[in-house]
């Protein structure tokens, strides 16, 4: 009987131990926050002083190619343009996906011409809400290099006005 | 009868418990590294840049030597029989393919670098030959660097993002050198931009930085169809050198410089400086690695043509 009760104590604490094991990378499921969405219909829209063309010097994996033009929104992308744009040519996003109130933040590449090294070049992003300009930033390289850089904007929370009017 | 039930329960959770621990451990991935072969410095140079600590990367040739004629030994055999992937230049920069031949005979995968680019198509006494020294511009190593990415993350699929982000970090650094290697030529005329070199290995360069390339031994110090010196090729590169006012001719540093210092004291002019061509600097020399030696390559072309 003993030797028995023995084998049953030892088989439950080697199951508790290798189940214990087993479970304990198992990563846990978090919880993750949404913040709203920002009311109202955004455009972006990006000029270049420069022709951008797809970048020669691009990590090529065969999952992500090379592109001439990049915006991404709090990290997801939101315009590539791989074909050569003319300088000047306004490019516009509307309406633009993943707004959020608050804070958020764009990121841009845009690639210049390899052989033009001595020149800085820049890029204007306007930023619309319901056709008004809600943001303008210029973004510059350094001299021959492309632009690859970042900015935030604040988008405020449409509080609508209470109609407290009675007849 | 307690103690004795205590006692076997314990050496029974020892041995659960190390058994457990010895899974765990061989589940986890092996501390032993990728070993990565490559034929030139240059290659071993992108390869380290992109996989860092986490793989072994070694060349069979060292600095100075010269890929057209090099012989591997048992040792290079050996170290083919250790490797996991075996990387080459490709368009026969590697004399009679002799790290392809190494990679099959030790039965290892081999990846040609310069897959995918266009080459510059020479005219070899009648014969078309492929020029194989690819990796003489920032934007060809790009194409260097983006195949042994591929093949690094194949070989190790669980550090690809570790490769990518390594190889995005590298590429960039090739870029600012583009940059600066095109600022660096900008105050030497096109007229004067004539290279006169050891062996017909900067084709690539002079056609990216508007230079005119001359070289006394053609593509290959080897045999190979093309390559080597010939009468007429001399003739034409010390024709050239009076003809253009050319300031400085340049040796390289794994082809013997008598033959350029020869041609120097025969069209009186002076030796610019030497070059790195077909392999990088040794341990401690500024040209040890890729940037380093493109640095140093253009800072002693334009000392010697200004």
């Amino acid at each position: 009987m003993r030797p028995a009760f023995a084998v049953i104590i030892w088989v439950v604490l080697i199951g508790g131990l290798t189940v214990y094991m087993q479970s304990r990378d198992t990563a846990a499921v978090g919880v993750t926050y949404k913040p709203p969405r920002a009311e109202g219909v955004f455009a972006l829209q990006v000029t270049t002083t420069f022709a951008v063309e797809p970048d020669p010097f691009a990590l090529r994996t065969g999952q992500t190619e090379a592109s001439a033009l990049l915006v991404k929104l709090n990290g997801s992308e939101i315009l590539r343009r791989a074909d050569r744009v003319q300088a000047g040519t306004p490019i516009r996003v509307e309406p633009v996906p993943g707004l959020i109130d608050g804070r958020n933040e764009f990121y841009l590449e845009a690639n210049p011409p390899v052989g033009l090294a001595n020149l800085s070049y820049a890029v204007r992003v306007q930023l619309f809400r319901d056709g008004q300009l809600v943001a303008d930033r210029s973004l510059w390289s350094e001299p021959g290099s492309r632009i690859a850089s970042s900015f935030q904007v604040s988008v405020t929370k449409v509080t609508k006005a209470k109609d407290d009017h009675h007849e | 009868m307690t103690r004795q039930l205590l006692v076997l329960l314990s050496i029974g959770l020892i041995l659960v418990t190390s058994m457990l621990a010895t899974v765990r451990a061989a589940e986890e991935p092996s501390h032993k590294k990728p070993f990565i072969l490559c034929s030139t410095t240059q290659l071993a140079d992108f390869t380290r840049q992109i996989v860092g600590d986490r793989c072994r990367v070694s060349s069979v040739l060292g600095a100075g030597a010269d890929p057209h004629t090099y012989m591997p030994t048992p040792k290079d055999a050996q170290l083919a029989l250790e490797a996991d992937l075996c990387i080459e230049n490709g368009l026969h920069l590697e004399g009679k393919n002799w790290m392809a031949t190494l990679a099959k005979d030790a039965g290892k995968p081999v990846v040609t670098a310069t897959d995918g680019l266009e080459p510059i198509v020479l005219d070899a006494g009648g014969m078309k030959v492929r020029d194989p020294h690819a990796w003489f511009t920032p934007r060809n190593a790009a194409l260097y660097v983006n195949n042994i990415v591929r093949a690094v993350s194949k070989l190790d699929p669980e550090g690809r993002s570790e490769y990518e982000a390594r190889a995005k970090l590298y590429l960039q650094q090739l870029r600012v050198l583009d940059a600066w290697i095109r600022d660096q030529f900008n105050p030497i005329p096109p007229a004067q931009r004539i290279l006169v070199t050891s062996h017909d290995a900067f084709n690539y360069f002079a056609n990216e930085y508007g230079f005119k390339n001359q070289a006394p031994v053609g593509w290959s110090t080897g045999s190979e169809v093309g390559a080597g010196m010939t009468p007429e090729r001399r003739k034409v590169v010390v024709d050239s050198i009076k003809n253009f006012n050319v300031k400085a001719v340049f040796v390289e540093t794994s082809v013997n410089p008598k033959l350029v210092r020869e041609l120097a004291r025969e069209a009186g002019v002076k030796v610019g400086g030497q070059l790195y061509s077909d392999s990088m600097g040794p341990e401690g020399s500024a040209g040890v690695t890729y940037i380093g030696m493109m640095r140093e390559n253009v800072l002693t072309i334009l000392n010697g043509l200004q």
